[in-house]
Protein backbone atom coordinates (compact mmCIF):
# COMPACT_ATOMS: atom_id res chain seq x y z
CA UNK A 1 0.00 0.00 0.00
CA UNK A 2 1.57 3.49 -0.76
CA UNK A 3 2.07 5.74 2.30
CA UNK A 4 -1.58 8.10 1.53
CA UNK A 5 0.47 10.37 4.40
CA UNK A 6 2.76 11.67 2.14
CA UNK A 7 2.60 13.04 -1.46
CA UNK A 8 3.00 10.45 -3.83
CA UNK A 9 3.93 11.04 -7.63
CA UNK A 10 1.79 8.84 -9.91
CA UNK A 11 2.47 8.00 -13.24
CA UNK A 12 -0.52 7.53 -15.75
CA UNK A 13 -0.92 5.59 -19.43
CA UNK A 14 -3.98 5.46 -21.46
CA UNK A 15 -4.98 3.47 -24.20
CA UNK A 16 -7.79 2.47 -26.27
CA UNK A 17 -8.43 -0.03 -29.07
CA UNK A 18 -7.16 0.69 -32.58
CA UNK A 19 -10.32 0.93 -34.93
CA UNK A 20 -8.63 -1.97 -36.67
CA UNK A 21 -7.74 -4.23 -33.88
CA UNK A 22 -11.42 -4.75 -32.70
CA UNK A 23 -12.61 -8.39 -32.50
CA UNK A 24 -13.38 -9.73 -35.80
CA UNK A 25 -15.56 -12.65 -35.02
CA UNK A 26 -18.68 -12.72 -32.41
CA UNK A 27 -18.50 -12.11 -28.89
CA UNK A 28 -20.00 -13.19 -25.86
CA UNK A 29 -21.78 -11.09 -23.61
CA UNK A 30 -18.97 -11.07 -20.90
CA UNK A 31 -16.36 -10.18 -23.52
CA UNK A 32 -14.93 -7.49 -21.46
CA UNK A 33 -14.29 -9.96 -18.49
CA UNK A 34 -10.42 -10.53 -18.59
CA UNK A 35 -9.78 -6.71 -18.84
CA UNK A 36 -12.17 -5.69 -15.57
CA UNK A 37 -12.24 -8.34 -13.54
CA UNK A 38 -8.77 -10.16 -13.69
CA UNK A 39 -6.36 -9.67 -11.19
CA UNK A 40 -3.46 -7.92 -11.49
CA UNK A 41 -0.67 -10.16 -9.68
CA UNK A 42 1.75 -7.73 -9.98
CA UNK A 43 4.48 -6.76 -7.27
CA UNK A 44 3.12 -3.44 -6.94
CA UNK A 45 -0.68 -3.76 -5.87
CA UNK A 46 -1.12 -0.48 -5.79
CA UNK A 47 -2.20 -0.16 -9.39
CA UNK A 48 -5.32 1.57 -10.31
CA UNK A 49 -7.00 0.08 -13.64
CA UNK A 50 -9.58 2.23 -15.03
CA UNK A 51 -11.63 0.84 -17.83
CA UNK A 52 -14.12 3.43 -20.06
CA UNK A 53 -16.95 2.28 -22.33
CA UNK A 54 -18.19 5.14 -24.54
CA UNK A 55 -20.63 5.04 -26.88
CA UNK A 56 -20.85 7.47 -29.37
CA UNK A 57 -24.46 7.30 -31.21
CA UNK A 58 -25.15 7.99 -34.54
CA UNK A 59 -28.81 8.56 -36.44
CA UNK A 60 -30.44 5.46 -37.92
CA UNK A 61 -29.92 7.26 -41.78
CA UNK A 62 -26.41 7.81 -41.04
CA UNK A 63 -25.50 4.57 -39.29
CA UNK A 64 -27.07 2.77 -42.32
CA UNK A 65 -25.01 4.37 -44.67
CA UNK A 66 -21.61 4.14 -43.17
CA UNK A 67 -22.57 0.70 -42.81
CA UNK A 68 -23.50 -0.04 -45.71
CA UNK A 69 -20.21 1.55 -46.57
CA UNK A 70 -18.53 -0.91 -44.38
CA UNK A 71 -20.16 -3.73 -46.25
CA UNK A 72 -19.25 -3.07 -49.18
CA UNK A 73 -15.64 -2.87 -48.27
CA UNK A 74 -15.54 -6.23 -46.73
CA UNK A 75 -17.65 -7.85 -49.21
CA UNK A 76 -15.34 -6.24 -51.78
CA UNK A 77 -12.78 -8.30 -49.80
CA UNK A 78 -14.45 -11.53 -49.44
CA UNK A 79 -15.15 -11.40 -53.44
CA UNK A 80 -11.16 -10.88 -53.93
CA UNK A 81 -10.46 -13.41 -51.95
CA UNK A 82 -13.01 -16.14 -53.70
CA UNK A 83 -11.16 -18.89 -54.46
CA UNK A 84 -8.56 -18.34 -51.82
CA UNK A 85 -7.82 -20.13 -48.27
CA UNK A 86 -8.69 -18.06 -46.08
CA UNK A 87 -9.01 -17.98 -42.11
CA UNK A 88 -13.04 -16.72 -43.38
CA UNK A 89 -12.73 -13.47 -40.98
CA UNK A 90 -14.01 -11.86 -43.69
CA UNK A 91 -16.92 -13.79 -44.33
CA UNK A 92 -17.79 -13.38 -40.40
CA UNK A 93 -17.23 -9.60 -40.61
CA UNK A 94 -19.68 -9.71 -43.59
CA UNK A 95 -22.31 -12.10 -41.96
CA UNK A 96 -21.99 -9.69 -38.39
CA UNK A 97 -22.44 -6.46 -40.91
CA UNK A 98 -25.72 -8.22 -41.67
CA UNK A 99 -26.77 -8.80 -38.78
CA UNK A 100 -26.26 -4.80 -37.64
CA UNK A 101 -27.83 -4.34 -41.00
CA UNK A 102 -30.95 -5.91 -39.90
CA UNK A 103 -30.71 -4.31 -36.08
CA UNK A 104 -30.45 -1.07 -37.59
CA UNK A 105 -33.68 -1.67 -39.30
CA UNK A 106 -35.77 -2.78 -36.13
CA UNK A 107 -35.51 -0.48 -33.36
CA UNK A 108 -31.83 0.24 -33.11
CA UNK A 109 -29.56 3.01 -34.21
CA UNK A 110 -25.84 3.11 -35.27
CA UNK A 111 -22.77 3.42 -32.29
CA UNK A 112 -19.28 4.18 -32.65
CA UNK A 113 -18.01 1.77 -29.49
CA UNK A 114 -14.42 2.58 -27.70
CA UNK A 115 -12.76 1.15 -24.96
CA UNK A 116 -10.27 2.91 -23.18
CA UNK A 117 -7.90 1.78 -20.34
CA UNK A 118 -5.65 3.94 -17.65
CA UNK A 119 -3.04 2.09 -15.92
CA UNK A 120 -1.92 4.68 -12.46
CA UNK A 121 0.78 3.52 -10.83
CA UNK A 122 2.86 5.53 -7.81
CA UNK A 123 6.15 4.27 -9.27
CA UNK A 124 7.64 4.48 -13.49
CA UNK A 125 8.31 0.59 -13.45
CA UNK A 126 4.79 -0.49 -11.52
CA UNK A 127 3.18 1.65 -14.37
CA UNK A 128 5.35 -0.93 -17.25
CA UNK A 129 4.36 -3.27 -15.13
CA UNK A 130 0.51 -2.63 -16.03
CA UNK A 131 1.12 -1.89 -19.14
CA UNK A 132 2.15 -5.24 -20.13
CA UNK A 133 -0.74 -6.60 -17.93
CA UNK A 134 -2.69 -4.63 -20.30
CA UNK A 135 -1.73 -6.35 -23.01
CA UNK A 136 -1.39 -9.63 -22.06
CA UNK A 137 -5.50 -8.68 -21.14
CA UNK A 138 -6.09 -7.33 -24.12
CA UNK A 139 -4.92 -10.63 -25.72
CA UNK A 140 -7.40 -12.50 -24.00
CA UNK A 141 -10.47 -10.00 -25.38
CA UNK A 142 -9.18 -11.36 -29.04
CA UNK A 143 -8.23 -8.04 -29.30
CA UNK A 144 -5.39 -7.44 -32.31
CA UNK A 145 -4.60 -3.19 -32.23
CA UNK A 146 -4.77 -2.31 -28.63
CA UNK A 147 -2.90 1.65 -28.68
CA UNK A 148 -0.89 3.25 -26.06
CA UNK A 149 -1.63 6.98 -26.42
CA UNK A 150 2.22 7.88 -26.26
CA UNK A 151 2.64 11.36 -27.37
CA UNK A 152 -1.24 12.45 -26.27
CA UNK A 153 -1.01 10.99 -22.76
CA UNK A 154 -2.86 14.16 -21.36
CA UNK A 155 -5.53 14.37 -23.97
CA UNK A 156 -6.41 11.04 -24.16
CA UNK A 157 -6.31 10.62 -19.58
CA UNK A 158 -8.94 13.55 -19.96
CA UNK A 159 -11.19 11.52 -22.30
CA UNK A 160 -10.77 8.53 -20.56
CA UNK A 161 -11.36 9.42 -16.70
CA UNK A 162 -15.39 9.97 -16.20
CA UNK A 163 -15.09 13.50 -15.84
CA UNK A 164 -13.21 14.20 -19.53
CA UNK A 165 -16.35 13.33 -22.02
CA UNK A 166 -17.74 16.39 -23.44
CA UNK A 167 -14.97 18.43 -22.38
CA UNK A 168 -12.68 19.84 -25.94
CA UNK A 169 -9.42 21.57 -26.35
CA UNK B 1 -34.04 69.45 -13.09
CA UNK B 2 -35.98 70.78 -15.92
CA UNK B 3 -33.40 73.52 -16.94
CA UNK B 4 -33.76 74.32 -20.74
CA UNK B 5 -30.68 72.97 -22.46
CA UNK B 6 -27.67 75.37 -24.09
CA UNK B 7 -24.64 75.14 -25.48
CA UNK B 8 -23.23 76.63 -22.71
CA UNK B 9 -24.37 73.59 -20.97
CA UNK B 10 -23.45 70.99 -23.13
CA UNK B 11 -19.63 72.74 -23.65
CA UNK B 12 -19.32 72.75 -19.40
CA UNK B 13 -20.60 68.78 -19.37
CA UNK B 14 -18.24 68.46 -21.95
CA UNK B 15 -15.11 69.62 -19.91
CA UNK B 16 -16.37 67.33 -16.57
CA UNK B 17 -16.35 64.65 -19.11
CA UNK B 18 -12.82 63.77 -19.44
CA UNK B 19 -12.93 61.71 -16.35
CA UNK B 20 -13.68 58.03 -17.19
CA UNK B 21 -16.03 57.41 -14.84
CA UNK B 22 -18.20 60.46 -15.55
CA UNK B 23 -21.25 60.05 -17.76
CA UNK B 24 -22.23 62.97 -19.80
CA UNK B 25 -26.07 62.47 -20.31
CA UNK B 26 -28.70 65.33 -20.67
CA UNK B 27 -31.75 65.41 -17.77
CA UNK B 28 -34.42 65.47 -20.44
CA UNK B 29 -32.93 62.77 -22.96
CA UNK B 30 -32.02 65.20 -25.30
CA UNK B 31 -28.63 64.60 -27.99
CA UNK B 32 -25.29 66.21 -26.69
CA UNK B 33 -22.99 67.62 -28.79
CA UNK B 34 -21.09 66.70 -31.63
CA UNK B 35 -17.70 66.27 -29.66
CA UNK B 36 -19.48 64.17 -27.37
CA UNK B 37 -20.83 61.74 -29.89
CA UNK B 38 -17.96 61.45 -31.81
CA UNK B 39 -16.34 60.41 -28.24
CA UNK B 40 -18.84 58.14 -27.30
CA UNK B 41 -18.75 56.67 -31.01
CA UNK B 42 -14.91 56.35 -30.55
CA UNK B 43 -14.61 54.50 -27.83
CA UNK B 44 -17.27 52.19 -28.44
CA UNK B 45 -15.29 51.44 -31.71
CA UNK B 46 -12.30 50.92 -29.47
CA UNK B 47 -14.17 48.15 -27.30
CA UNK B 48 -15.48 46.77 -30.23
CA UNK B 49 -11.80 46.31 -31.54
CA UNK B 50 -10.63 45.00 -28.30
CA UNK B 51 -13.11 42.48 -28.23
CA UNK B 52 -12.20 40.82 -31.73
CA UNK B 53 -8.36 40.94 -31.18
CA UNK B 54 -9.82 39.03 -28.07
CA UNK B 55 -11.43 36.65 -30.03
CA UNK B 56 -8.16 36.45 -32.96
CA UNK B 57 -5.67 35.48 -30.09
CA UNK B 58 -7.47 32.43 -28.71
CA UNK B 59 -6.86 31.46 -32.16
CA UNK B 60 -9.39 28.49 -34.19
CA UNK B 61 -8.78 26.26 -31.21
CA UNK B 62 -9.70 28.15 -28.34
CA UNK B 63 -9.14 26.38 -25.32
CA UNK B 64 -11.63 26.13 -22.24
CA UNK B 65 -8.36 25.49 -20.22
CA UNK B 66 -5.74 27.78 -22.26
CA UNK B 67 -4.88 31.51 -20.91
CA UNK B 68 -6.97 34.51 -20.17
CA UNK B 69 -6.62 36.46 -22.79
CA UNK B 70 -7.93 39.37 -20.98
CA UNK B 71 -5.08 38.03 -18.38
CA UNK B 72 -2.06 39.28 -20.19
CA UNK B 73 -3.15 42.75 -20.69
CA UNK B 74 -1.98 45.28 -18.53
CA UNK B 75 -4.65 47.25 -16.88
CA UNK B 76 -3.48 50.67 -18.40
CA UNK B 77 -3.99 49.32 -22.17
CA UNK B 78 -7.86 49.54 -21.22
CA UNK B 79 -7.60 53.80 -21.19
CA UNK B 80 -6.41 53.19 -25.28
CA UNK B 81 -9.49 50.88 -25.91
CA UNK B 82 -7.43 48.35 -27.61
CA UNK B 83 -7.93 45.88 -24.79
CA UNK B 84 -10.61 43.65 -23.50
CA UNK B 85 -11.67 44.40 -19.56
CA UNK B 86 -11.81 42.08 -16.59
CA UNK B 87 -14.92 40.08 -17.92
CA UNK B 88 -14.42 40.17 -21.21
CA UNK B 89 -13.28 36.74 -21.27
CA UNK B 90 -16.36 34.88 -19.30
CA UNK B 91 -18.40 36.97 -21.79
CA UNK B 92 -16.39 36.35 -24.87
CA UNK B 93 -16.64 32.75 -23.78
CA UNK B 94 -20.38 32.94 -23.39
CA UNK B 95 -22.15 31.20 -20.38
CA UNK B 96 -24.21 29.41 -22.59
CA UNK B 97 -27.74 30.07 -21.08
CA UNK B 98 -29.40 30.13 -23.88
CA UNK B 99 -29.60 26.38 -25.10
CA UNK B 100 -31.17 27.79 -28.46
CA UNK B 101 -29.10 30.38 -29.09
CA UNK B 102 -25.35 29.87 -30.94
CA UNK B 103 -22.66 27.33 -29.12
CA UNK B 104 -20.73 29.70 -27.23
CA UNK B 105 -16.50 30.23 -29.57
CA UNK B 106 -14.83 27.76 -26.79
CA UNK B 107 -17.29 24.66 -27.55
CA UNK B 108 -17.06 25.64 -30.98
CA UNK B 109 -15.36 23.17 -33.73
CA UNK B 110 -13.83 23.45 -36.49
CA UNK B 111 -15.08 20.44 -38.64
CA UNK B 112 -11.20 19.85 -40.43
CA UNK B 113 -9.74 20.06 -37.21
CA UNK B 114 -11.91 17.58 -35.62
CA UNK B 115 -11.68 14.85 -38.56
CA UNK B 116 -8.02 15.38 -37.94
CA UNK B 117 -9.03 14.64 -33.97
CA UNK B 118 -7.38 17.88 -32.84
CA UNK B 119 -9.88 17.99 -29.80
CA UNK B 120 -9.66 14.73 -28.36
CA UNK B 121 -8.50 11.35 -29.07
CA UNK B 122 -11.29 10.06 -31.12
CA UNK B 123 -11.98 6.69 -32.99
CA UNK B 124 -12.22 7.94 -36.30
CA UNK B 125 -13.07 5.24 -38.71
CA UNK B 126 -14.22 2.79 -35.87
CA UNK B 127 -16.24 -0.57 -36.53
CA UNK B 128 -19.99 0.82 -36.59
CA UNK B 129 -22.39 -1.58 -34.96
CA UNK B 130 -25.96 -1.25 -33.50
CA UNK B 131 -26.90 -0.46 -29.70
CA UNK B 132 -28.15 -4.00 -29.79
CA UNK B 133 -24.67 -5.84 -30.70
CA UNK B 134 -22.80 -3.18 -28.46
CA UNK B 135 -23.96 -4.68 -25.47
CA UNK B 136 -20.53 -6.34 -24.08
CA UNK B 137 -18.47 -3.00 -24.34
CA UNK B 138 -20.75 -2.25 -20.94
CA UNK B 139 -18.29 -2.95 -17.98
CA UNK B 140 -21.30 -3.08 -15.48
CA UNK B 141 -22.37 -6.14 -17.20
CA UNK B 142 -19.02 -7.78 -15.37
CA UNK B 143 -19.88 -9.36 -11.85
CA UNK B 144 -19.12 -12.50 -10.06
CA UNK B 145 -21.90 -15.09 -10.81
CA UNK B 146 -23.10 -16.54 -8.16
CA UNK B 147 -22.23 -14.04 -5.87
CA UNK B 148 -19.30 -14.49 -3.64
CA UNK B 149 -20.29 -16.80 -0.70
CA UNK B 150 -19.05 -19.25 2.16
CA UNK B 151 -15.29 -19.88 1.72
CA UNK B 152 -13.34 -19.72 -1.21
CA UNK B 153 -13.58 -23.26 -2.86
CA UNK B 154 -11.31 -21.97 -6.34
CA UNK B 155 -10.21 -19.54 -8.33
CA UNK B 156 -11.74 -18.50 -11.89
CA UNK B 157 -8.86 -19.37 -14.06
CA UNK B 158 -10.42 -16.74 -16.68
CA UNK B 159 -9.97 -13.73 -13.81
CA UNK B 160 -7.82 -15.26 -10.91
CA UNK B 161 -10.48 -14.62 -8.56
CA UNK B 162 -11.82 -16.27 -5.36
CA UNK B 163 -14.90 -18.04 -6.09
CA UNK B 164 -17.20 -19.40 -3.12
CA UNK B 165 -20.82 -20.90 -3.62
CA UNK B 166 -22.44 -21.60 -0.36
CA UNK B 167 -26.10 -23.31 -0.61
CA UNK B 168 -27.25 -22.60 2.91
CA UNK B 169 -25.61 -18.44 2.32
CA UNK B 170 -27.14 -18.35 -1.64
CA UNK B 171 -30.60 -20.16 -0.39
CA UNK B 172 -30.95 -17.60 2.93
CA UNK B 173 -30.35 -15.28 0.04
CA UNK B 174 -33.23 -16.09 -2.28
CA UNK B 175 -31.00 -16.83 -5.18
CA UNK B 176 -31.55 -20.97 -4.75
CA UNK B 177 -34.81 -22.80 -4.22
CA UNK B 178 -32.93 -26.14 -3.03
CA UNK B 179 -29.62 -26.56 -1.10
CA UNK B 180 -29.10 -29.65 -2.82
CA UNK B 181 -25.71 -29.83 -4.60
CA UNK B 182 -24.41 -31.71 -7.57
CA UNK B 183 -20.90 -32.06 -7.86
CA UNK B 184 -19.24 -33.82 -11.03
CA UNK B 185 -15.92 -34.61 -11.54
CA UNK B 186 -13.55 -36.96 -13.09
CA UNK B 187 -12.65 -40.15 -10.81
CA UNK B 188 -9.66 -39.10 -8.42
CA UNK B 189 -10.11 -35.34 -8.08
CA UNK B 190 -10.89 -35.17 -4.55
CA UNK B 191 -14.68 -35.24 -4.83
CA UNK B 192 -15.24 -36.49 -1.50
CA UNK B 193 -12.43 -34.57 -0.11
CA UNK B 194 -14.32 -31.35 -1.20
CA UNK B 195 -17.12 -32.26 0.45
CA UNK B 196 -16.17 -33.36 3.65
CA UNK B 197 -13.84 -29.50 3.76
CA UNK B 198 -16.53 -27.46 2.76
Amino acid sequence: MPDWGRDVLWHHATGLIAPHGWPADRVSSRWLLPAVAQVFDAESPSVIRTITSSWRLLNRRESQQVMAHQMLNTLSQVARDHGKVTTGEDQEQADAGDQVLYDLRHQSTGVLPSVRVTCSAPSHPGLLQARDLVDSAMSDLNVDGFTWCDGRQADAMIVSLPLGPGLVR
Amino acid sequence: MTAPTTDRDNSSRDADATTPDATPTDDDGAPVGRRERRRRAKQLRNERRGHVQAWRRQGPSASLFGHDPAADEPDDDTDAGVGPGEDDYLTDRGQWEDLKGPTPRGLRRSRWLDWLGWYEVQDRDATLTSTRQVVPTNPALIRSQPPFSGSPVGIDEQTGMYVGSDQFVLYDLDIVESINVVIVGDVGVAKSSFVKNH
